[in-house]
């Protein structure tokens, strides 16, 4: 992160835009970023909706349909409903009860949440300097007006 | 050289550099990942089974086989962003090189030109 201080008052209107322009990349690339936190944060949160749904004692031994492929499917029983494999990263799986899966997943989805939030400050601050820059290019745009009415006046 | 030809180099440079950093910033992610996994390895209970997701059947995978392979691939990916970290350095300072030739071939600019 660029924390080098500039004065505004002392750039030109061109280095304003350039500036501006830095910003509001900035800006897409974060809005972005907190996008995908929010659809990770949506999936994990399913999961855990998922856990308890199938973990219910009514489940137990229910009749499943399991993906063979993303189009054929082969009837299925729920053996055990209360061991569920979570899928760690890097294509690692470990076997979890439902209390530890659960856990798993709120960890995660408490962690995502933080980092919106952190996300989200950052945003709210950056666009408040582009509201800035904005300002002062419209001022300095008045002021060379004003320059060339005297000038012609003259 | 001339000032076209240092211009056109640091041009050819910044999007090697570019280069770098996005591939820097991959490494970053794969790290990530890694760490996660691992401490999740740290926290298993000596009876958990571990899976290993191989094209798309679950093999059964032994603790310690799962520790070791993902040691190893977070030292990998260490040395890896080491060596990117390297290269972005040498890049950048190649550039800086070319900059202040630049600098010096080329007249200033007039302040009225930069307004």
């Amino acid at each position: 992160m660029s924390s080098t201080k500039i004065d505004l008052s002392t750039l030109g209107p061109e280095q304003l835009v350039a500036v501006k322009r830095q910003f509001d990349q900035e800006l897409d690339h974060f809005n972005q970023s907190l996008q995908a936190l929010n659809i990770a944060s949506n999936k994990f949160t399913e999961c855990i909706e998922d856990i308890k749904q199938v973990s219910k004692k009514e489940n137990d031994g229910q009749q499943i349909l399991i993906p063979a492929s993303s189009s054929l499917y082969i009837p299925g029983k729920i053996v055990n409903n209360q061991s569920f494999m979570v899928d760690v990263g890097t294509g690692y799986y470990i076997e979890k009860n439902r209390e530890e899966a659960i856990t798993f997943y709120q960890a995660k989805v408490d962690k995502l949440k933080k980092e919106s939030i952190q996300l989200q400050d950052i945003i709210k601050e950056k666009a408040q300097v582009v509201l800035m820059l904005e300002q002062r290019l419209r001022q300095l745009a008045l002021q060379r007006r004003e320059e060339a009415k005297t000038e012609t006046a003259k | 050289m001339s000032s076209n030809e240092l211009a056109t180099k640091y041009q050819t440079f910044q999007n090697e550099l570019e280069g770098f950093i996005v591939t820097r910033q991959k490494l970053e992610t794969q790290l990530q990942e890694n760490k996660i996994v691992n401490d999740e390895f740290e926290k298993l209970k000596e009876e958990t089974k571990v899976f290993k997701l191989t094209g798309n059947v679950l093999l059964p995978i032994e603790q310690d086989e799962a520790r070791s392979n993902i040691d190893k691939r977070l030292e990998f990916i260490q040395t890896e962003i080491d060596r990117c970290e390297k290269n972005i350095k040498a890049k950048q300072a190649e550039m800086e090189k070319i900059r202040s030739e630049l600098m010096a071939t080329a007249p200033a600019p007039t302040p009225a030109s930069a307004k």
